[in-house]
């Protein structure tokens, strides 16, 4: 053991005890330990030693006088200090600033989004006790996957549910207008006026008992009566005008396939935008009620939502459905109900029959990642910019610990330093998110709700930031406080190894990152103008389609023939057909398919359009055996046309086979008169599925119209309106309501443009906060690298091997970023382009191109600074030594 | 008023003035020791001596360094003229309290 008192011991003596005191205290207590060591031994003097400095603990007073520190603080000389600091560098504070300001405008702006979607149904009182009741029919299609879940349920369900489960307090059962009719106008018969009114639904009287949708003027309550309805303002506004409270009590023409008065019961709030049904209007479900309705078990098209006990609990109704529907549908059957909390739907639930397109919680997560990338790599820039300052401020520390300035000084004055820049960078980004905001839809493609700002979420995103950065700014603060004076004056640090090691992890990540989302906005942009672009196996150019309304009376039939008769006579117009659907509209008419020879077919589903003989000619589909429907219809059986994945379904060995068989549609003869190539009826996400035309003269929908190749030099405003006067002409009490073929099938892309939009943008922010970064970092870096390069040029290094030099530092920040990247990339993009049925396949220059983009930045955000680090003159760096 | 000393401090202060001029903490808690039996702290020492100090009673300087002490200067006490005053005092009134006894309880001794 040697000889001296324990070393911990006298660092904490050094710590407790005043300054004044320390020496003599310190010698009187060494000098004891030593006779003590000599008289009692070494251990025993070591523990009175230890025993000696404890009590000094409570004997001297604090080490410290009074400290400067208060008077700094009182005085702000602390922030005159900082600001004087930020000053001097003030170009490389700005960078910074403008870095941050811009990751945090960003993590806003995607946390309002986000929050937006997450919002969705939160404004229901009792929401968090509604639950949705779907339907799951069981059936498997010929992939073996199970489509037939729906998002609504049979009509009867909502009041077994309620009698059989003693858990629900209540339910309601509502179902879309145009679910039950064809089509839905609405007429104020005061006024004449008639609106198109298809966003509606028949609602029981628990609906509005269930949901919170406020009555703004009348009761709510009154809804139980058949021929009432409820509108909401917006909806009221147009057909009554300003004064909205006139039209309580009055009454309204409902047109669907015939003619309904209506009284109306109250008037509503508007719906929410963040409602994952909207409606304009309700009618009151004793509308339509009738035992056999209420009795049907097979539509399942009716949407049924409970209201759960207090004290109940989704799994234990869970428990309860499956007796259910075993009481109702008997013991073997696949079909299954099951529950859906209200505020899962709008981000969780993608079952057929949604009421609105869902959102998407995969996106939502994906931005809540890029919002806080976004953040991280902002306080990454702005962390490795104060450790390249430091460097240069080891001086600044010795001198200042030499001249009696303790750590905490030192602390205190980086961090203020740091929350100046915090500061501005805040107040920077807000403004620039205000001025920004009334655009943000349009430039980034999402809706962030009605309300701009969520006032609490705001305050929380700055308090989280200016935090967030203080703690980033307190890691630099903290190494450089920590010098050593002498050591610090000793000799010129040029880096300090540790620190510039997380310096380099930091731009490792940033520039992954960057990598990560550039090759995925790109990946996400070829497989979009792939989908776009793609043949489709029809053609869509040049065509408009005319919204039908149902057609029941002859008459109006025969005027829509007439109609169709006249414009074929136009020389602009090519082809005209009508049919139950057209591109871009998913078929509703589905069913089960039979052939009248060989085995029993299992479980398969045939789409079926009604249409006739030009509905192949105008969209150009190719046939590829057998003909086309005659131009007059066989009387004794329809005939049909399959695809090529309806031949396959049907399991006949070639198309010529099909030719002239008879098959059975739901039970219906059907002859097949021809089959026709697979084209994409649905956007490229979808596979193609089984499909048949049928010839009818029912059940049609839309009349496409193809225009000619333009020859007559007539723009596409003056051929819609040769078509339009002719319609009015012959049709004149059905409005001409038309979209372009193109345009209509172009919105099933809009998810995904704006999924692409978002990426793209971001990887734009990125590339700009990371080169600013790297822009910062390497000009204090080769400041610091000045008299080196000085040196290699006086022994004849030229401009371009300084430059090279500078560059190939960052070939491995390069090659690493590009690795761990592409990797990363290639995980990510293989499980989106899993959604979809037709897909590009990824290649080398998917992820070259991100390779070339980065090294791009690299080389600009340096390239600057070194071509001016080449060209300095080595004289005017040395002569100062 | 004069301050007042605490029986620890008395006994201190007279140690210091018996160790005049070289009194420090070390070797003032060690004559206690020898001359009370009483085992003294260090601490406990510091403390008495600051307190007089002061109070005005003791005056204290810089000594030699010695190797013993790890090359820390001793701070060396000396009694003052009011710790002299102090000291005279007290043991004024304590003769005169002693003459005050009365013979039947010292007969008893």
């Amino acid at each position: 053991m040697s000889r001296k008192p324990p070393f911990v011991a006298t660092k904490l003596l050094r710590t407790i005890v005043h300054i004044h005191y320390l020496e003599e205290v310190e010698g009187d207590l060494e000098e004891t330990f030593n006779i003590n060591a000599t008289n009692k031994g070494v251990f025993r003097a070591q523990l009175l030693y230890w025993m000696h400095v404890l009590r000094a603990i409570k004997i001297y007073p604090v080490k410290r006088s009074p400290s400067n520190l208060l008077h700094e603080i009182k005085h702000f000389l602390f922030l005159t200090l900082a600001f004087r600091n930020i000053w001097k560098r003030k170009g490389t504070h700005l960078i910074n600033a403008i870095g941050l300001s811009a990751a945090l405008v960003s993590f806003i702006v995607i946390l309002q989004f986000t929050n937006y979607e997450k919002s969705y149904d939160k404004f229901h009182e009792y929401g968090d006790r509604i639950v949705r009741v779907g339907f799951d029919w069981g059936e498997l299609n010929e992939h073996g996957e199970n489509k037939s879940i729906y998002a609504s349920n049979v009509p009867a369900m909502g009041r077994l549910l309620e009698a059989e489960i003693p858990e629900i307090e209540t339910q309601t059962t509502f179902v879309p207008v145009l679910t039950i009719k064809r089509s839905c106008h609405i007429r104020n018969p005061q006024t004449d006026i008639t609106i198109r009114a298809e966003n509606g639904f028949y609602a029981d009287e628990r609906f509005l008992s269930v949901f919170s949708f406020p009555a703004k003027v009348g009761s709510s309550k009154a809804f139980t009566e058949p021929n009432t309805v409820v509108l909401t303002s917006s909806f009221a506004r147009k057909l009554y005008g300003d004064e909205i409270e006139t039209a309580l009590g009055k009454s309204l023409t409902i047109l669907t396939d015939k003619e309904e008065n209506f009284v109306v019961a109250a008037i509503l709030d508007d719906v929410p935008s963040n409602s994952h049904f909207t409606f304009d209007y309700l009618i009151s479900y004793a509308t339509i009620n009738s035992p056999r309705l209420q009795q049907n078990i097979y539509w399942s098209q009716f949407y049924c939502y409970v209201l759960l006990r207090k004290e109940s609990s989704v799994a234990n109704v869970t428990s309860k459905l499956l007796d259910l529907t075993k009481k109702v549908y008997g013991n073997d059957t696949r079909a299954s109900i099951f529950l859906q909390r209200l505020h899962d739907i709008h981000l969780r639930s993608k079952l057929r029959e949604e009421l609105k397109t869902p959102g998407s919680e995969s996106i939502v997560k994906l931005l809540m990642v890029v919002a806080y990338v976004v953040l991280l790599l902002g306080w990454a820039n702005f962390t490795n910019l104060f450790l390249a300052l430091s460097v240069e401020r080891i001086r600044e520390v010795g001198v200042k610990k030499i001249l009696g300035s303790t750590r905490i000084h030192l602390i205190i004055q980086f961090l203020s330093e740091s929350a100046i820049v915090n500061i501005l960078s805040c107040l920077l980004g807000v403004l620039c998110f205000l001025l920004v905001s009334p655009y943000l839809t349009t430039w980034i493609g999402f809706n962030t709700g009605n309300d701009a700002i969520y006032p609490d979420l705001f305050t929380a995103i700055v308090v989280f930031i200016v935090l967030g950065s203080l703690l980033t700014g307190a890691l630099p603060a903290w190494v450089l406080s920590s010098y050593k004076p002498l050591k610090a004056m000793q000799r010129q640090i040029h880096e300090l190894p540790f620190y510039s090691r997380i310096k380099q992890t930091l731009l490792y990540f940033q520039f992954t990152v960057c990598f990560v989302v550039l090759a995925s906005a790109w990946i996400m942009k070829r497989q979009l103008v792939f989908m776009q672009d793609a043949d489709l196996g029809m053609s869509l150019g040049q065509a408009i389609a005319i919204k039908l309304p149902p057609i029941t009376d002859e008459t109006t039939r025969q005027l829509l023939e007439s109609f169709k008769q006249d414009i074929r006579q136009y020389p602009v117009v090519d082809q005209i057909t009508s049919s139950s659907s057209i591109p871009g509209n998913r078929i509703i008419f589905s069913g089960g398919v039979q052939r009248t020879s060989g085995e029993k077919l299992e479980g398969n589903n045939v789409l079926n359009v009604y249409t006739d003989e030009n509905f192949v000619k105008t969209f150009k589909i190719e046939m590829l055996a057998g003909k086309n429907f005659e131009s007059t219809m066989s009387d004794t059986i329809p005939h049909v046309l399959l695809n090529e994945a309806a031949v396959d379904e049907l399991y006949f060995k070639s198309k010529e086979e099909a030719i002239g068989e008879v098959i059975l549609w739901q039970n219906n003869k059907v002859y097949i008169a021809g089959v026709f190539a697979n084209y994409n009826h649905l956007f490229l996400r979808e596979a193609f599925e089984p499909m048949m035309l049928t010839q009818a003269r029912m059940r049609h929908q839309f009349i496409s119209v193809k225009f000619k190749d333009n020859n007559y030099r007539l723009t596409n405003s003056e051929m819609l309106s040769l078509i339009k006067d002719a319609w009015t002409n012959k049709m004149s009490n059905i409005p001409f309501d038309y979209v372009y073929l193109e345009d209509y099938y172009g919105r099933q892309y809009k998810a995904i443009q704006t999924e692409q939009k978002v990426i793209q943008n971001f990887a734009a922010l990125a590339l700009i906060i990371c080169g600013i970064g790297l822009f910062s970092v390497t000009a204090l870096m080769i400041r610091n690298r000045l008299k080196e390069i000085a040196i290699r040029k006086v022994l004849g290094a030229r401009s371009e091997n300084v430059i090279s030099l500078l560059l190939t530092d960052k070939v491995s920040l390069v090659f690493l970023c590009s690795v761990i990247g592409s990797v990363v990339t290639l995980l990510v993009m293989d499980s989106w382009l899993k959604n979809f049925a037709f897909t590009v396949h990824l290649d080398l220059l998917d992820f070259l191109l991100p390779l070339l983009i980065i090294v791009g930045v690299i080389v600009i955000s340096i390239g600057y600074h070194a071509f001016k680090a080449a060209r300095i003159e080595p004289a005017t760096i040395l002569k100062n030594e | 008023m004069r301050a007042h000393i605490g029986e620890f401090e008395e006994l201190v202060l007279l140690t210091t003035g018996v160790l005049h001029p070289d009194g420090y903490a070390v070797n003032i808690g060690a004559e206690i020791e020898a001359q009370t039996g009483r085992s003294i702290t260090i601490s406990a020492v510091h403390t008495a001596l600051h307190r007089l100090e002061e109070k005005g009673y003791l005056e204290s300087y810089f000594g030699e360094a010695t190797e013993i002490r790890g090359g820390k200067r001793k701070r060396l006490f000396k009694i003052t003229n009011a710790g002299v005053a102090a000291l005279r005092e007290i043991r004024e009134l304590r003769n005169s309290l002693w003459l005050q006894l009365p013979k039947v309880i010292l007969k008893g001794i």
